[in-house]
C-alpha cells in the first residue's frame, strides 16, 4: 500500500511591502547611531592610518602604508599582541571551560539553592569593568589588601613588588580579575544551552545503550556545540579588545608586561601624539575583531 | 509462558502513589494496547517497563528473564516516544542506527539494519536528512525507525500518534498494524484514543486511576465492559447513563425506575449475573446506536438540542431532564443517539427515546456491571 507524500510543501511568506517599509522605519535609529558612532569612527581610523598627525596640529602628511610597517618593526607591537594572545587563551579556558564546570554543576550537581548560586555568580557581569577593576585593586593592594593578609596568614610568601606590580605574575593576575567577571556569563550561556536539550533525548539515548560520558559526548556536548562556538568566540574577541581593566589596574605595566593592543594603541595616540599609528594599530584590531564575528555569525547559522 | 509480564507494579512519587500494584501479561506478538484517561499512570508504567523509571515494588520480566533491575538498554525493549525525541545533530540513517553504534556493531551490519527498516517504514528516501528538514509524520517514521533496528523484545510506544493530524494518524494507525503484522513483534501501545485502542489492539488494558479496570478483545471491552468506567471509555459517542433505583424483585426479574410516575424497566438477569437488592441506586447504561424511535421500553421524552450529520451517519443530542445522569462527564439528562444514516431531526423537535430491552446494561452503585446487553447485529 503505497503511503502519499506526508510533508508539507515548505514555502516562504511572500513579502510584504508595507512590512519592509515599517521594518526598515523601525530600524533607523538603530541603523543612524551605528552609522554615527561606529561606522563614521571606523573609517577615519582607517583614514587615518594612512596619514602621520597629531591631536593638537592640523596637518595630516600622507604617508602611505609607513605606519602600518612601523607596527611590523615595533617589538611592543608584538608584546601587545603576544599579550592578547595570551588574554584570550586563558580566557577561553578560564570563562568558558570554567562556564561549562559550573553550569554543569548548576545543571545537575544541586538539588538546592541553584537561583542563588546561579545569581551570585552572575552579578560581577552586571557590573561595570572600571568598578571591578577598582574593587580588585584594593583586594590586591600589597600594604591593604586582604590577598596578601591571607596569604601571609598561610605562611605562604608574597611578591615582592604586589600582585598586579610584579612583571612575572601580573597579566596572571588580569586573567584572574577577567574570569571573576565574565565565568558568570558563559555559565549561564551554557546552562541554558544544556536546559534546552530535551529530557527525551537521555532517555532515548539511555535505552539506545549511552549513558554517562557515552550520553555526554553523543548528546550534551552536540547539543552545546553551538552554544559552546558562541561563547568561545565572545570571549575571543572580548580578550582582543580588553581594555578597560588593563588600563586601570596596570596602564599596561610593569614593564609593559600587561600591554595589550588596546592600551599600546591608547598611550601612542594621547601619550606620544602618534595618532596615525594608533589608528593603524586600531584597524588592526578592528579587522581581527570583524573577521571573528564574521566567523561568529557563520557558525551559528551552520548549527 | 507470557513474552512480557509485569507483576504487581507499585510506583510511587513521595506520597502520590500513581500505580497501585499494576500486574498483567503480553504473549509474544500481541498487540496490547493501554487507555485510559490522561494522568491514570499510563506513561509511568510504560516508563517503569522500559527502566526509565525505577518501581517501587513488583516486578517485570520480558522473555523469561526478571530484568526489574536491568539498566534501559539491557532489558530488550525500545521505545518511541510522543514528541518522538530524535537526535538533532543525527541524520535520519545515524538516529536509526545509533543503538548499534553505541553497541560497536560492525558498520555493514549497522547500515544493513538501517536500510531494512527504512524499506518496511518507507523513509529511504530521506535517510540523509535531518529531523529538522521532516514533517510530523515523517519524523514519526524515523523514531519508529529507531526502535526497530534493534530488533527488540518488546517496543513500547507512548501516545505515538498524538501530535499528528486526524488523516495522517488514521493512516499511521493502519501503517502501524502492518507493520506489527510483518515483524511479529510484542507491542505495547499507551493511548488516550479509544478509536487507536479498539482499531489495533489485539487485547486492551483499560486503566484508571493507577489500576486496570479491565483487561480484553475490544469486542468484549464494547459488549461486556467490567465498569462502569470502562462502558463510558470505550465507545463514542460514550454510553448514556441513567440514574436509577431497583423497585422490584422477582426471581431473577428486576424492575428499575425510570422517573417519576413512570412504569419501572423490567431486566431479566442471566443465571450468572449478580442480582441487586431492593431498592440499591444503580446506573443503567444504554449505547447511542441502541436509542431510537421503536423499542420496547419507551425511555423517555426529549428535545432535540444538537444534530450533528456526518453524512453516512447522524448523531442526536437531545435533553430528556425528568431523567437524571449519573455521570459527571455527561450533562444531566442528555442522551446522545447514532442513527446510522441520514436523519431529518431538527432542532427542538419533541422526539421520544425508545431502545429495547435487551439494549440495557445494569451497572452498581460501586461501578461494577451486574447486568451485559446483547449486542446489536446489522444484517
Ligand atoms: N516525576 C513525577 N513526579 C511526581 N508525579 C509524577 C511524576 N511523573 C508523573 N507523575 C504523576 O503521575 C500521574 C500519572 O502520570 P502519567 O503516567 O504520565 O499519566 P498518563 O500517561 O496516563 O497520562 C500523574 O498524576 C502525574 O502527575
Ligand atoms: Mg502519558
Amino acid at each position: 500500500m503505497p503511503f502519499p507524500p506526508t510533508s508539507k510543501p515548505a514555502g516562504r511568506r511572500p513579502a510584504m511591502k508595507a512590512g519592509a517599509v515599517s521594518a526598515t522605519a523601525m530600524m533607523a535609529p538603530a541603523l543612524i547611531l551605528v552609522g554615527v558612532f561606529i561606522l563614521i569612527p571606523a573609517i577615519v581610523a582607517v583614514i587615518g592610518s594612512f596619514f602621520d598627525f597629531s591631536m593638537t596640529s592640523a596637518n595630516w602628511t600622507y604617508v602611505g602604508g609607513a605606519n602600518y610597517r612601523r607596527a611590523v618593526t615595533d617589538p611592543l607591537f608584538w608584546l601587545a599582541i603576544s599579550n592578547n594572545v595570551f588574554i584570550v587563551v586563558g580566557s577561553v579556558i578560564s570563562q568558558v571551560g570554567g562556564g561549562a564546570i559550573l553550569a554543569a554543576i548548576l545543571d545537575r550537581g544541586i538539588r538546592r539553592g541553584g537561583v542563588f548560586y546561579r545569581t551570585i555568580i552572575f552579578m560581577p557581569v552586571v557590573i561595570s569593568s572600571i568598578a571591578v577593576a577598582f574593587v580588585w585593586m584594593l583586594i590586591l593592594d600589597p600594604n591593604v589588601g586582604p590577598l596578601n593578609a591571607v596569604v601571609k596568614a598561610l605562611g605562604l610568601p608574597t611578591p615582592k613588588l604586589g600582585w598586579l606590580g610584579d612583571p612575572s605574575i601580573s597579566l596572571w593576575m588580569l586573567l584572574l580579575i577577567a574570569a571573576w567577571q565574565n565565568v558568570g556569563f558563559q555559565m549561564m550561556l551554557i546552562l541554558a544551552g544544556l536546559q534546552a536539550i530535551p529530557k527525551e533525548h537521555y532517555e532515548a539515548a539511555s535505552l539506545d545503550g549511552a549513558r554517562g560520558l557515552k550520553a555526554f559526548w553523543y548528546i550534551t556536548l552536540p547539543g552545546i556545540r553551538n552554544v559552546l562556538v558562541l561563547a568561545t568566540l565572545i570571549t575571543v574577541i572580548g580578550g582582543f579588545k580588553v581594555f578597560d581593566l588593563v588600563f586601570v589596574t596596570t596602564g599596561g605595566g610593569p614593564a609593559n608586561a600587561t600591554q595589550v593592543l588596546g592600551t599600546y594603541t591608547y598611550t601612542q595616540a594621547f601619550s606620544f601624539g602618534n595618532m596615525g599609528y594608533a589608528n593603524a594599530m586600531a584597524v588592526v584590531l578592528l579587522v581581527t575583531a570583524a573577521l571573528l564575528g564574521w566567523l561568529q555569525v557563520r557558525l551559528s547559522r551552520r548549527g | 509462558m507470557p513474552h512480557l509480564e509485569v507483576r504487581d507494579v507499585v510506583k510511587r512519587y513521595g506520597t502520590l502513589t500513581v500505580l497501585s500494584g499494576v500486574s498483567f501479561a503480553a504473549e509474544k506478538g500481541e498487540f496490547v494496547v493501554m487507555v485510559g484517561p490522561s494522568g491514570c499512570g499510563k506513561s509511568t508504567l510504560l516508563r517503569s517497563i522500559a527502566g526509565l523509571e525505577e518501581i517501587s515494588s513488583g516486578s517485570v520480566s520480558i522473555a523469561g528473564h526478571d530484568i526489574t533491575a536491568a539498566e534501559p538498554s539491557d532489558r530488550g525493549v525500545a521505545m518511541v516516544f510522543q514528541n518522538y525525541a530524535l537526535y538533532p545533530h543525527m541524520t535520519v540513517a545515524q538516529n536509526m542506527g545509533f543503538a548499534l553504534k553505541v553497541a560497536r556493531r560492525p558498520k555493514a551490519e549497522i547500515e544493513a539494519a538501517v536500510t531494512r527498516a527504512a524499506e518496511i517504514l518507507r523513509i529511504t528516501d530521506h535517510l540523509g536528512k535531518y529531523p529538522k528538514a521532516l514533517s510530523g509524520g515523517q519524523k514519526q517514521r524515523v523514531a519508529i525507525g529507531r526502535a526497530i533496528t534493534r530488533a527488540p523484545e518488546v517496543f513500547l510506544f507512548d501516545e505515538p500518534l498524538s501530535n499528528l493530524d486526524a488523516a495522517l494518524r488514521s493512516q499511521m494507525r493502519i501503517e502501524l498494524s502492518r507493520l506489527h503484522r510483518e515483524l511479529g513483534a510484542t507491542m505495547l501501545y499507551v493511548t488516550h484514543d479509544q478509536t487507536e485502542a479498539m482499531t489495533m489492539a489485539d487485547r486492551i488494558i483499560v486503566m484508571n486511576g493507577g489500576n486496570i479496570e479491565q483487561i480484553g478483545s475490544p469486542l468484549d471491552l464494547y459488549n461486556k465492559p467490567a465498569t462502569r468506567f470502562v462502558a463510558g471509555f470505550i465507545g463514542s459517542p460514550r454510553m448514556n447513563f441513567i440514574a436509577s433505583r431497583v423497585m422490584r424483585l422477582s426471581g431473577r426479574s428486576v424492575g428499575f425506575s425510570l422517573g417519576e410516575g413512570r412504569p419501572p424497566l423490567d431486566l431479566e438477569f442471566a443465571p450468572g449475573e449478580t442480582l441487586p437488592i431492593l431498592g440499591d441506586a444503580v446506573t443503567l447504561g444504554i449505547r447511542p446506536e441502541a436509542l431510537g424511535d421503536d423499542g420496547e421500553v419507551h425511555i423517555a421524552d426529549a428535545e432535540v438540542t444538537v444534530v450533528e450529520a456526518l453524512g453516512r451517519e447522524t448523531l442526536v443530542y437531545s435533553d430528556a431532564r425528568t431523567l437524571r445522569t449519573t455521570d459527571s462527564e455527561s450533562l444531566d439528562g442528555y442522551f446522545a443517539q447514532l442513527v446510522p444514516s441520514q436523519s431529518d431531526k431538527r432542532l427542538g423537535q419533541q422526539i421520544e427515546l425508545k431502545a429495547n430491552r435487551s439494549a440495557f446494561v445494569v451497572f452498581a452503585a460501586d461501578g461494577a456491571t451486574l447486568h451485559d446487553a446483547s449486542p446489536i447485529h446489522h444484517k
